[in-house]
């Protein structure tokens, strides 16, 4: 691939076209952040199209082998995967804006 | 206390000045600036707790897995051969510094710790290192969540068994232990590594900062990075049971010998004093000759002159000491103190009393040494001097420069305490005739003549004599000078 192409992958006007927007939630079962956490991310994706996001929740104390691909040490942690650059988002996400404005990043906004 | 389990770390030094090693089970904090050699001490103790057969696991946050295996590596640790083995596990937990993370609402360790949970299940490790907790802490949370996670780590860490060293950046050599603030207050151990600027020269130490339950030695010790790691300098003489021989050597001198009713003891340290030209040296070097000549291995430290001059000037007095050096009975090593730290030295010393075994050492002078560096250096030096040549066993002869007509001064304290003989040698700088006079100053363990001797320096290897100095003869030198003097005035 060429640098022109990755570029307008990139530059938002066609990005709708790509590859979904992949999310990964890493928490502890044992853990009320990761509770908050999940409920809040779960709350906020309702509002956008589920054909542009792919979100998974991936417990860490059931899988812990799992976490080493993003060196989790912190829970909860939202880990945005696709598109690059991979970006961390850690705590319970109390603070919604952050996670609209990384989805806006990658060209998607709420659908209503 | 004594009910307390241990574990040794193999670390030169640090069992002692920790009265046995790391609390078993339960953590300790290594703090220290950027530099002052944690990863190092991690890894060493990581690297000898597993070569022991105590399963490690070494927690890289701040450093690839690659990078710290190859830090180890280079000390000669073998954490390679090691983790192939199945002993040593490094868990590569960094996170890439160049994509951006960002804090939203609370969270807390729970990933880390689930993630411990598995290794230790899968590894059977007993033991822990994390590189750091400095780097685990970032982005830092607020100081009480901070303090929780800190907790909730430290907590993990026992739950499971697991003797611990947390490594953290201190943010400078005195005053608060830890850039962070909170990890102190939950380990049972404390540890300060330091680099201190002294003068014109770094110097590193370790302190022992506090310790639960446990006697441990207070305040700090010289230590050093070495090519094959971190070594501590106790500075206390461990008790070697052949202190209690009571044989005899002979000086090489046969006044001297007489002076001391004997010869020097067994295992002991003595300290030659002189200005300048009361012929030291020249003592010094019958003194490692008789030695190599007996068949015992000597090693010559000089810090005088380099090694070709030493030897020819000994090669003139007809001392040979360059044919005995390739006899291999004398080894002869020549440093210049600007040239190294102190500590270097120190490591030197014992690594040449593990490899070489002598039974004699030299240094000729410690006075090159005081010059070159601090005070407090110097005496940590010495003190570092005497606990390694007891440990070991060996005897030791020191010469020290003073100024003419004060070597029967008072030795600095540390200094006197070490020697268990003190010899003065001295002239009068006014006098005509240069009156060389020696005596015994003190001689542990020994009956030794009270009176002076007179010491004359010709050529040849015969060519110093020591002879007893009669009241009669001494009275009439003095005399002799008082009027030459008297005279002149």
């Amino acid at each position: 691939m060429n640098h022109r192409s990755r570029w307008r992958v990139r530059s938002g006007t066609r990005v709708k076209r790509a590859a979904p927007v992949d999310l990964v939630l890493y928490v502890s079962a044992s853990s009320s952040y990761s509770h908050t956490a999940i409920r809040n991310c779960q709350a906020l994706l309702k509002q956008f199209d589920a054909a542009h996001v792919t979100f998974e929740v991936c417990d860490v104390s059931a899988h812990p082998d799992r976490a080493d691909e993003d060196a989790v040490c912190y829970t909860p942690l939202l880990v945005k995967r696709n598109p690059l650059p991979r970006t961390y988002l850690v705590g319970d996400l109390s603070n919604a804006s952050l996670l609209l404005d990384l989805l806006s990043a990658c060209g998607l906004e709420p659908a209503r | 206390m004594s009910m307390m389990k241990k574990v040794r770390t193999g670390v030169p030094g640090f069992d002692v000045i920790t009265t046995g090693g790391l609390p078993a089970a339960r953590s300790t904090l290594v703090v220290g600036r950027s530099g002052t050699g944690k990863t190092v001490f991690g890894l060493q103790v990581a690297a000898n707790l597993a070569r022991n057969g105590t399963k490690t696991i070494v927690v890289g946050i701040e450093e690839s897995a690659d990078d710290l295996i190859s830090t180890g590596d280079t000390l000669g640790f073998n954490l390679s051969g090691l983790r192939s083995q199945g002993l040593l596990h490094i868990a590569d937990m960094m996170r890439p510094l160049d994509e951006p993370t960002v804090i939203s609402g609370d969270y807390d360790l729970m990933g880390l710790v689930h993630r411990l949970e598995h290794l230790v299940a899968q590894t059977g490790a007993q033991a822990i290192v994390l590189d750091s907790a400095t780097a685990l802490f970032t982005p830092r949370p607020p100081q009480d969540l901070l303090r929780s996670h800190f907790f909730q780590l430290v907590h993990c860490f026992r739950r499971l068994g697991l003797t611990a060293i947390i490594l953290a950046e201190a943010p400078s050599d005195y005053g608060q232990l830890t850039t962070l603030g909170v990890e102190d207050y939950v380990c049972d151990m404390v540890v300060i590594l330091r680099l201190i600027i002294d003068g014109e020269r770094r110097r590193r130490s370790i302190e022992v900062a506090k310790y639960r339950r446990s006697a441990h030695y207070k305040g700090e010790f010289p230590c050093t990075i070495t090519t094959r790691g971190l070594a501590i300098f106790p500075l206390d003489a461990p008790d070697r049971p052949e202190t209690e021989k009571t044989e005899r050597y002979s000086s090489g001198v046969a006044g001297l010998d007489e002076m001391t009713h004997g010869g020097f003891l067994r295992n002991s340290i003595m300290l030659l004093r002189g200005p300048t030209g009361s012929g030291k040296t020249m003592l010094a070097g019958i003194y490692a000759r008789a030695g190599a000549m007996r068949g015992e291995r000597v090693v010559y430290y000089g810090f005088e002159e380099p090694r070709p001059t030493l030897i020819r000037n000994y090669d003139q007095l007809g001392l040979g000491m360059g044919e005995l050096a390739r006899a291999g009975h004398l080894k002869i090593i020549c440093r210049y103190p600007e040239a190294t730290s102190l500590e270097d030295l120190l490591v030197d010393l014992r690594l040449g009393l593990e490899e070489f075994q002598p039974s004699l050492i030299v240094m000729d002078s410690i006075s090159s040494i005081e010059h070159s560096s601090s005070e407090k250096g110097f005496r940590q030096f010495m003190i570092g001097v005497a606990s390694i040549l007891r440990g070991h066993g060996r005897s030791a002869l020191m010469t020290q420069t003073v100024l003419a007509g004060s070597a029967s001064e008072h030795t600095a304290p540390y200094l006197s305490t070490i020697a268990d003989a003190i010899l003065t040698l001295d002239y009068r700088p006014a006098a005509y005739e240069l009156n060389r006079m020696m005596r015994v100053v003190k001689m542990r363990g020994s009956a030794h003549e009270t009176h002076p001797y007179r010491l004359e320096i010709g050529a040849g290897t015969a060519g110093l004599n020591v002879t007893r100095w009669s009241a009669d003869a001494f009275e009439s030198s003095m005399e002799a000078e008082g009027e030459w003097n008297d005279a002149r005035s």
